[in-house]
């Protein structure tokens, strides 16, 4: 197995010197949860560990609070279980004031305080932490082992094994290659190594018994509790019926609510808002449906009837989902029929309007509004497709033609574009082919296979594609040439060799027979249209011989204008476009435009600018206008591969939605297993609006860049009008906010991998954009939704499954 | 004894007696309400128009979530200008209007965020003329809902005057307004007689919104008169920015606004349309006149006190106009003398009625009218007479300049304070200096008498040109190539 590539911290900084065989390194990758393979699977890994170390939580929580055998454990207000909680009570203690210590220490208020080079702080907290692990351990060893089966008995050993692992991992880690230990950085790294490994113990031993579970799952029952799911719905407040009628009334009246400034930007706006609105009603409906179907089934004594049936517990919950979803899919598709007529209705109409006004316009010789009308129309065409965009990677040229990574900062509030300066040697530069990772390590260079889709731009049979084969052939003839010269070739490989050359060569000879034919028949086509009499038979013979060929290669760019002087009044700055193919005879390909800023820009390249490139291409933009700067991103220069049709893009816009759906169903399910309704019913719309809108916030506290302290701080400075950088003076109620705030905030940045990120699953955007959703994108977002649902699901089924419903 | 079993209708008696008072209590509140909002024309009609979305909306959000959601909007706003996400902007600004459609701040600022900070960052005119309407209907949207706010009507006309005519493409700008089929946005209502005026410039638009903001003001000091103002208790009153006592600018917008489209048309202030002269532009300046003199009469209060005869005099009244009449200002107090010079002073306005006063004159149209052919032919190369081959004679650029600046001189004579100002000397002195340049190319012998010789000299150094003048700004196919500027 390859070792994985990863970036090491710097604990194990000897390992990149050294090579480190990759049975350690994945050791490493498995143990350590804030690093990871940086491959596709890599976010896999880090799903598993995170997932783990949640099962651990819940796996040692489950047997901590489990109620204990009354035959083998003194009764209640015994001595055993008050000295338990003594020693529980000033573990929680000794904590909390190691914590204000700490707090204190880093305000100033009582100097730092230190034993060996560790601080007091630190000392006391782990002191009290291990008081608190041995106690869990006592507790965890006699409730395993007066209530467990052996199989808990194993889980409970490995768990053990595991945690010795990560220090025996640790310790070879930072050893590796003769370094001296370090012993404070082996334990950190033991703990973190070892705590994951014990969570991968838990997650094998609940992936054990969920396939022993899924096993036993039948369809037939799974259905009838969907279809038992689906009517409930309908029964309760009429959930679906009311929807669709809010969806309709808004829809209605949208016009009073939105108006687009331009018709430009009438379908992205219309587009962005009925995807917002499908959204918003479809998850708000599941949030209140998923939450309240099992408390009041329960409530109503409804699931003593189900249960006591053969039903598994793990399909009343993936049942339920069933159902809802059943339900979200035909709304779904409702809402999206509905809303292409309404945007075919608004949005073709306008465009067929823009069209109009922009012939009137030019015959009354109104250039200009001429011009705005029909950008207008194309851009609304452009943004009602689906577009597959081929994107290259950017580097720029400085005004000296020095390589730099970026371009120049103008000053724009946000730095996603650099610029190039007008009239010097400074250009933009999109490579595609195998370009190297700009933002890889420089000891670990990558790269990123950018190519052009040869086979989506040259269709076969055409022209440029034999001659594309005929070259590549040609290349493969050379290249077998070279090989068959070289020393030390055994006989058997040279008259392999020959065989190969024999049969290119036949090849070759076969397409240029192909070809020629092609090129003769486009010759005399076109010598036909040169001497047809009339226009229309002149045109029908172009448009065979054209035929013959493969169709132009189209680019689209949007580029920013940054003017530091007026320059000739209502001229538009110039670029110079340069297409190169990296093959020496190939002439390259030069078109010079003007720039309309915010509009995109397109240009055609004859097809035959491909032909045996290998999908490697060069495009060069340069500022043609003196004094005047052309700014651009990576992805405002394309190659257009294919552009689809708009409905079947919208639909799988409408999947990220389904997909939303799927994760708060899950988590409404979740919810009812254990709350009762109105607690599951605010708990899953705190969900939903924490995975609308805090998401951001929730990523910040987890990279420890919040600024301004955490939420308690934050209050004090709210009140005292204080701003974010300013130190607070260390008073007794910052020391106690800022106390509050070191408790809090760890359990904050853990949320991040609980609360949905719902906005990765939102393709409202690259629809509304007209850029198609692709099947490898609709593919990964739904093993997102899946990262979500499933352990929340699964979560659900254990809640039920020890919780006595139907006792 | 037992205690009495409390009778358990009598707890939703009372609750239902309670809530029927409080409905009584309520619908009588509200009836005394209405009747004050009539009384002192307070009512959401009275304010300006009803829109049905925004009421929905502020339905949808009762109270003070209101608040909270145009905060929420604002701050997005922001955001999406810095992504550069200009008609998203729009969007949610429109939405913030709908929520607080009588927050006047939410209307001035984010009307000249459209059409002064988003029409800049696009590169094409036809763009920023886009942007520059937006913002304009933007405030005429703000306008309809507030019709009292003279601040909005003022905003519209700076908007109309300024973004559009004082551009660095306002020649572009302008054009693109005069080719607008966009009729509504080329029309003023008259406050006064409620006749709407279509118009193709847009310094015409500027001048009829100024005046609705001037008389706007004028009725609203009426108003506050009879003390119905005084007695309205605001919660959140919003200050009057525009038209309070002593706003001189404020009162002397209509004339500039005038001024500047009678001299907008005796050059090639719009791309591509020739200059107009004759009894239109006679008469437009003769309005100019008007305007300012009407400025000049309207009757300030001197912000100060003073002692006459013993007695504190103060508002004494000051006629900007006295300091053109000797007989009137000679009357005047020490006070009033002071206030009234310090006042002409500062808005020129010996300047600008002297000039609309020689420039209505036939012979001052006349004499722009040569400066304006001798320039064109200088452009085009033709310095002197020239006889086509139709057979008629063509005045080259020496001739057009000869006859104008005699024009000129003897014009000026009568209209010593538009002779003497800067403004003239340099707008002077730059002609002068043409009229030379064309002798010199001619290889024409420079004349015993030049007029105005020595005001050429004072501009020697200045290279700068005229940014409203499309025949010093644009090489036009009808113009040619420009030539080198004298």
């Amino acid at each position: 197995m390859p070792a994985p590539p990863i970036l090491l911290p710097l604990l194990w900084a000897q390992a990149v010197q050294v090579r480190m065989p990759s049975w350690l390194q994945w050791l490493f990758v498995w143990g350590d949860p804030r690093y990871t393979d940086e491959r596709a699977f890599g976010a896999v890994i880090t799903w598993t560990k995170v997932v783990g170390l949640f099962c651990l939580v819940a796996w040692s929580a489950s047997w901590l609070l489990a109620p204990a055998d009354p035959r083998l454990t003194p009764a209640p207000g015994g001595r055993g279980r008050q000295t338990k909680l003594m020693i529980l009570l000033v573990g929680l203690l000794g904590c909390l004031l190691a914590v204000v210590l700490q707090v204190l220490q880093s305000t100033r208020r009582v100097a730092t305080l230190s034993v060996a080079g560790v601080s007091v702080a630190t000392l006391q907290g782990g002191l009290f932490l291990g008081l608190l692990l041995v106690l869990a351990e006592y507790v965890l060893w006699s409730n395993v082992r007066r209530k467990g089966r052996p199989a808990d008995l194993a889980v409970l050993a490995g768990v053990h094994l595991a945690l010795a692992s990560g220090f025996v991992v640790s310790y070879t880690l930072a050893t590796f290659g003769g370094v001296r230990p370090n012993w404070p950085q082996i334990a950190v790294g033991g703990a973190y190594m070892g705590v994951t490994y014990m969570g991968l113990v838990v997650l094998a031993s609940i992936a054990a018994r969920m396939l022993a579970e899924v096993s036993t799952l039948r369809p037939r029952r799974l259905y009838a509790v969907a279809w038992h799911t689906w009517v409930e719905s309908f029964r309760r407040m009429w959930a679906p019926w009311v929807v669709l009628v809010v969806f309709a009334v808004i829809l209605a009246f949208t016009s009073w609510f939105l108006k687009p400034p331009r018709d430009a930007e009438l379908g992205r706006i219309y587009v962005g808002t009925l995807m917002l609105l499908t959204s918003i009603l479809l998850t708000a409906m599941v949030s209140i449906l998923a939450p309240v179907s099992l408390p009041q089934d329960i409530q109503q004594q409804t699931i003593y009837t189900v249960v006591s049936k053969p039903v598994r517990r793990l399909e009343l919950v993936w049942g339920r989902v069933l159902g809802f979803m059943a339900l979200v899919t035909v709304l779904l598709l409702v809402f999206g029929g509905i809303s292409l007529a309404y945007l075919e209705r608004n949005v073709g109409s306008t465009i067929a309007e823009a069209r109009r006004k922009a012939d009137e316009y030019a015959k009354a010789g109104k250039m200009q509004f001429a011009r705005l009308k029909r950008e207008e129309a194309e851009q609304l065409e452009t943004r009602m497709s689906a577009r597959v965009p081929v994107k290259g990677q950017l580097s720029f040229l400085d005004s000296r033609g020095k390589p730099k990574p970026f371009g120049i900062d103008v000053g724009q509030e946000l730095e996603g574009r650099s610029f190039v300066e007008g009239a010097t040697p400074s250009m933009a530069i999109w490579q595609f082919g195998f370009v190297p990772d700009k933002f890889a390590p420089k000891n670990a260079p990558r790269f990123l296979d950018r190519r052009v889709p040869l086979e989506a731009l040259l269709p076969r049979g055409t022209i440029e594609e034999l001659q594309n084969r005929r070259a590549e052939l040609r290349d493969a003839l050379a290249e077998a040439g070279q090989r068959q010269q070289g020393a030390d070739l055994k006989s058997s490989e040279s008259a392999a060799l020959s065989a190969d050359r024999t049969r290119i060569a036949d090849e070759v000879k076969a397409i240029e027979a192909e070809l020629k034919q092609l090129e003769d028949r486009d010759r005399e086509l076109r010598r036909q249209a040169a001497a047809a009499k009339d226009r229309a038979t002149a045109a029908g013979l172009i448009a065979q011989a054209d035929s013959l060929h493969a169709p132009p290669v189209r680019l689209e760019m949007i580029f920013n204008v940054y003017r530091t002087t007026k320059g000739e009044l209502g001229q538009p700055v110039y670029a110079l476009l340069v297409v190169r193919n990296p093959r020496p005879n190939v002439p390259p390909h030069r078109a010079y435009l003007p720039i309309h800023e915010y509009y995109t820009d397109r240009q055609t390249v004859p097809a035959r600018i491909l032909v045996g490139s290998r999908g490697f291409l060069t495009i060069e933009v340069q500022c043609l206008t003196p004094n005047q700067y052309l700014g651009m991103a990576e992805s405002d220069l394309y190659i257009l591969s294919s552009q689809g049709r708009f409905w079947d893009n919208y639909l799988r816009g409408l999947f990220g939605i389904w997909l939303q759906a799927l994760v708060l169903t899950t988590i409404g399910v979740f919810a009812g297993t254990f709350l009762s309704w109105p607690v599951a019913l605010v708990k899953t719309l705190a969900f939903f609006v924490a995975g609308l809108a805090a998401v951001s916030t929730l990523q910040t506290i987890a990279l420890q860049s919040l600024t301004g302290g955490g939420p308690f701080e934050s209050l004090i400075r709210l009140l005292t009008h204080d701003n974010l950088q300013s130190d607070l003076a260390p008073t007794t109620a910052v020391i106690v906010a800022k106390t509050f705030d070191s408790l809090v905030m760890p359990v904050l940045a853990r949320l991040v991998y609980v609360i949905p990120n719902f906005a990765s699953l939102d393709f409202s955007n690259t629809v509304a954009d007209g850029y198609a959703v692709t099947w490898a994108q609709a593919g990964s977002t739904l093993l997102l939704a899946l990262g979500y649902a499933l352990p929340f699901s699964v979560a659900g089924y254990f809640v039920l499954k020890h919780r006595e419903v139907a006792a | 004894m037992r205690p009495a079993a409390p009778n358990r209708n009598v707890a939703p008696m009372v609750y239902t007696i309670g809530i029927l008072l409080l409905f009584v209590a309520m619908g009588v509140y509200a009836r005394t309400l209405e009747a004050r909002k009539r009384e002192q024309k307070l009512g959401e009609a009275t304010l300006g128009q009803i829109d049905t979305g925004s009421f929905m909306l502020k339905l949808a959000l009762l109270g003070g979530a209101r608040g909270v959601a145009a905060d929420v909007l604002w701050l997005r706003a922001e955001d999406l200008k810095k992504a550069h996400e200009w008609d998203r902007l729009k969007a949610t600004v429109d939405l913030i209007t709908k929520l607080q459609p009588h927050f006047l701040s939410v209307w001035t600022f984010q009307g000249w965020n459209l059409a002064y900070n988003v029409s800049v960052e696009w590169d094409a005119p036809e763009d920023k003329y886009e942007w520059i309407k937006q913002g304009i209907k933007f405030l005429k949207e703000g306008v309809k809902k507030n019709e009292r706010s003279a601040d909005l009507v003022w905003d519209t006309a700076w908007t109309y005057y300024h973004k559009l005519g004082f551009s660095d493409e306002a020649i572009i700008l302008r054009r693109l307004f005069r080719d607008d089929d966009d009729e509504p946005f080329k029309t003023y209502v008259d406050l006064d007689s409620g006749i709407p005026y279509r118009r193709d410039d847009n310094f015409q638009l500027g001048y009829g919104w100024f005046t609705n903001a001037v008389e706007m003001v004028d009725a609203g000091a009426t108003v506050s008169a009879t003390g119905i103002q005084q007695r309205i208790e605001y919660v959140d009153k919003q200050p009057q920015r525009k038209g309070k006592p002593g706003d001189l600018a404020f009162r002397s917008m209509p004339a500039h606004a005038q001024s500047r489209y009678a001299s907008g048309l005796e050059k090639e202030s719009v791309l591509g349309v020739e200059a107009k002269f004759g009894e239109e532009a006679q008469l437009q300046w003769g309005k100019a006149l008007n305007e300012w003199i009407k400025f000049g009469q309207y009757v300030f209060k001197a912000p100060n006190e003073v002692w006459i005869g013993g007695k504190r005099v103060s508002d004494q009244p000051i006629q900007i106009d006295d300091v053109t009449n000797p007989e009137r200002y000679g009357k005047l107090h020490e006070n009033q003398k002071y206030w009234t010079n310090r006042w002409a002073d500062q808005m020129n306005y010996r300047y600008w009625k002297d000039r609309c006063a020689a420039e209505m004159e036939k012979d001052g149209v006349d004499a722009r009218r040569y400066f304006y052919e001798g320039t064109k032919a200088l452009k085009a190369g033709r310095l002197v007479r020239e006889k086509l081959k139709s057979g008629e004679v063509r005045d080259g650029a020496v001739e057009n300049y000869q006859h104008g600046l005699a024009l000129w001189e003897k014009l000026l004579e009568r209209h010593a304070d538009y002779r003497n100002d800067d403004l003239n000397m340099r707008d002077t002195g730059l002609i002068v200096r043409r009229y030379l340049y064309a002798l010199r190319q001619a290889g024409v012998p420079e004349p015993e008498h030049v007029p105005f010789k020595d005001k050429a000299r004072a501009v020697q150094g200045d290279n700068t040109v005229d940014p409203f003048d499309a025949l010093e700004m644009i090489k036009t196919p009808r113009s040619g190539q420009v030539a080198p500027s004298p």
